[in-house]
């Protein structure tokens, strides 16, 4: 004999979780991952292209018809055609000598490197004036020549010590966002619709309201895992294509310790249930989620997430490490301090008890009032009520 | 000692100022066909909610006997319940709908999903199972509704309005399979607004009202309790009024019928042999026919007017 509680989270995980749906879902993630890659591969193109500027004026140390300056290449025109060549986009821009102070930069539209041109050709022009002070080409050499920068970056925080880039750890907190967003949707179809669609009688004189709840939530639970499973399907499913296809040049940033996905994955099983427990809570006392204004307190487990984007650059600040083990913000905010910075291992430890205990009193609260609040159709009852069912409940 | 296989004992529910049920007694024997009747508010479906166990009472008990062995509720295997307020998940298959309802009554899924192919088959649904709940008609949500509730052969099913939404072709195979339900070994404890179908299936009715039982037995029973005399329907050559005939002794009530008839309610002690006499006396009777009092009629007198009104409004409403 299957036991109820097994019995509904079968039902409810099948019917959110649908296989075709999930493997859809992998194969349009894949091409959004693979389509976000070629759009920011194109992009980075875009941005590196050499510029062609039409030279009007006199610089002589340009004094081919056609001179590289950085990604900027100088080529020679007269001024009457100047805005014809800008007219068939032969030419991105036009530099016209107006006097020997003052130099014009004609362009159809205003371009974002227009200050790196001014630098590069302020610089040209400096030279052109140290020649007529009469420093001779060695001097002018020696003045001309840029003093050298190598960058050397030095990662407090590198990849082989279990630390995470920005980016995956990103994405991390945004699987987590979109869970809650899914798991909102589900709970809601699965609580105020069934409540609308009056299912609830016969289901609750079959099992107890107990065991209702519990085998609602770990199905929601199960389907929105198997939901972010499916993204991150997507995910690896790109990094293979890119592989195979590109020869790795489109890879998404990756890399996150075993140890961390383990973390998430628990941290995101418990949060999940904590959340879904508060959203049943709210749901069970919605009479038309149409009309109550109570839909919108269903919102409030967002506001747990924000922190943890915001503390990606700052994982252990003060107020990160209150939050990472407060029960409801800490299901998001420890796995970002997790990857990004440096929890202690008490840290994690009472995070994960307090969470747990969070969500076990969250799931009784839940079915006590679940007993008697989804057997009330025509109105809502007030916190006043929802309180005193919590008190005299057995 | 009591046989019965459910009994309620002096069971009270209020809501804030409310009395829903009040000190309710009421026995179900073992095998029987009990019917609840009553007007609106009568607290016919809070007795049945306390019952399933969605309600507990405020004060009294409840008790089952399964197997020789008293419990405050039924295992859920026990119990079959088809609430007044019908839904099925609409985006789900009919098959897997009535596996998982099954399932949950303790049912093996294999068998229960056996069981579902099954009856589905014999109630002419055999092809749609594979479809969801929402395209099927009203009548055939109805009908997985009835077998979700008894598909795993309950002892005792509650059936809360079994015949609404039902047309009277269905309405009276229904009646069918509740009697072969019974047949079965399953206790029905049903209720209902229909007094025909009522009359014809149950072997026992409670009649309540404002939370109480007013009328308790087999018809015949509650026929004698209340003192209900036989009804006479007449035609006389005569051109005559209600008053002159209420006039003829024996005769308690006259309504006139829509064909240009009498009918006549006859005291309780009264025979019928000599109310004819008396009338052939007086008028030229052309016809006759006798029949016993119609449960809707003890309804009436036993609960008034206006609540059979209300009843009727409602069966309009469902209808």
């Amino acid at each position: 004999m299957t036991h109820p509680v097994a019995a509904i989270m079968r039902w409810e995980f099948l019917r959110f979780a649908k296989l075709r749906d999930l493997v859809i879902g992998a194969v349009v993630f894949a091409l959004m991952f693979g389509g976000g890659s070629i759009f920011a591969e194109f992009a980075g193109g875009k941005l590196t292209e050499p510029r062609r500027i039409a030279l009007v004026g006199e610089i002589s140390t340009v004094v081919d018809d056609s001179t590289r300056l950085g990604r900027f290449d100088l080529v020679r025109r007269s001024a009457p055609d100047v805005d014809s060549l800008l007219a068939i986009e032969s030419i991105d821009a036009a530099l016209v000598q107006i006097d020997s102070d003052t130099w014009e930069i004609r362009a159809a539209r205003s371009r974002g490197w227009f200050a790196q041109l001014e630098s590069q050709v302020g610089v040209l022009i400096a030279q052109e004036r140290l020649m007529q002070l009469g420093l001779d080409p060695a001097q002018l050499q020696r003045v001309a020549t840029p003093a050298e920068f190598r960058e050397v970056v030095v990662d407090p925080k590198p990849r082989d010590d279990g630390r995470t880039d920005a980016f995956t750890a990103g994405i991390a907190t945004g699987l987590m966002m979109m869970g809650l967003f899914v798991g909102f949707s589900f709970v809601f179809v699965a609580i105020t619709g069934e409540k609308t669609q009056r299912t609830t009688e016969s289901i609750l004189s079959a099992v107890t309201p107990q065991q209702w709840i519990d085998g609602k939530i770990l199905g929601l639970t199960g389907a929105v895992m198997a939901n972010l499973l499916s993204t991150a399907s997507g995910y690896v499913l790109w990094q293979v294509v890119s592989v195979i296809f590109f020869d790795g040049r489109m890879k998404l940033p990756a890399g996150a310790a075993p140890l961390d996905v383990f973390a998430l994955v628990v941290f995101a099983l418990l949060g999940f249930f904590f959340w879904f427990t508060l959203f049943a809570m709210i749901a069970a006392t919605i009479d038309d989620p149409n009309s109550s204004s109570r839909s919108s307190l269903m919102f409030l487990p967002f506001l747990f997430i924000f922190p943890a984007f915001l503390g990606l650059e700052v994982p252990d600040a003060t107020w990160m490490r209150v939050l990472s083990i407060v029960p409801g913000p800490s299901a998001a905010v420890m796995p970002a301090r997790l990857l990004r910075g440096e929890p202690a291992w008490f840290e994690v430890v009472a995070a994960v008890v307090l969470l747990a205990a969070g969500a076990w009193a969250f799931r009784r609260a839940a079915g006590k009032i679940f007993g008697t609040s989804m057997l009330m159709t025509g109105k809502e009852p007030g916190f006043g009520e929802v309180l005193r069912w919590l008190r005299e409940a057995r | 000692m009591s046989t019965a296989f459910v009994e309620t004992r002096s069971i009270t529910k209020r809501f804030r100022s409310t009395t829903a049920v009040d000190e309710l007694d009421l026995a179900v024997q073992p095998g029987e066909i009990l019917a609840l009747l009553g007007p609106n508010g009568a607290g016919k479906t809070t007795t049945v909610r306390m019952l399933v166990g969605i309600l507990r009472p405020d004060s009294g008990s409840i008790v089952f006997r399964v197997d020789g062995r008293q419990m405050e509720r039924p295992a859920p295997g026990d119990l079959g319940y088809l609430p007044e307020e019908r839904g099925l998940i609409r985006d789900v298959p009919v098959e897997r709908t009535l596996e998982h309802f099954a399932v949950l009554r303790g049912m093996d899924r294999a068998a229960a999903r056996k069981a579902a192919r099954d009856q589905l088959e014999r109630f002419g649904l055999g092809d749609r199972g594979g479809e969801r709940v929402d395209r099927l008609s009203k009548g055939n949500q109805q009908k997985v509704q009835f077998l979700a509730a008894v598909l795993h052969q309950p002892r005792i099913a509650v059936l809360d309005e079994p015949f609404s939404g039902f047309d009277p072709v269905n309405q009276q195979r229904f009646v069918d399979e509740i009697r072969a339900l019974r047949d079965r070994g399953t206790t029905v404890l049903l209720s209902a607004h229909q007094m025909d179908l009522v009359e014809q299936l149950a072997d026992r009715l409670v009649l309540m009202d404002h939370g109480k039982a007013v009328l308790q037995g087999s018809l015949d029973e509650i026929r004698r309790s209340t003192s209900s005399g036989s009804r006479l329907t007449v035609g006389v050559r005569e051109d005559t009024d209600a008053a002159t005939l209420a006039t003829v002794d024996g005769i308690e009530s006259v309504e006139p019928t829509a064909d240009g008839r009498w009918s006549l309610r006859l005291a309780p002690t009264i025979e019928v042999g000599a109310v004819l006499n008396a009338l052939t006396g007086r008028f030229t009777v052309h016809q006759v026919a006798t029949d016993e009092e119609r449960l809707h009629e003890i309804f009436l007198r036993t609960v008034g007017r206006d609540a059979f009104d209300d009843q009727v409004d409602q069966e309009e409403a469902a209808s």
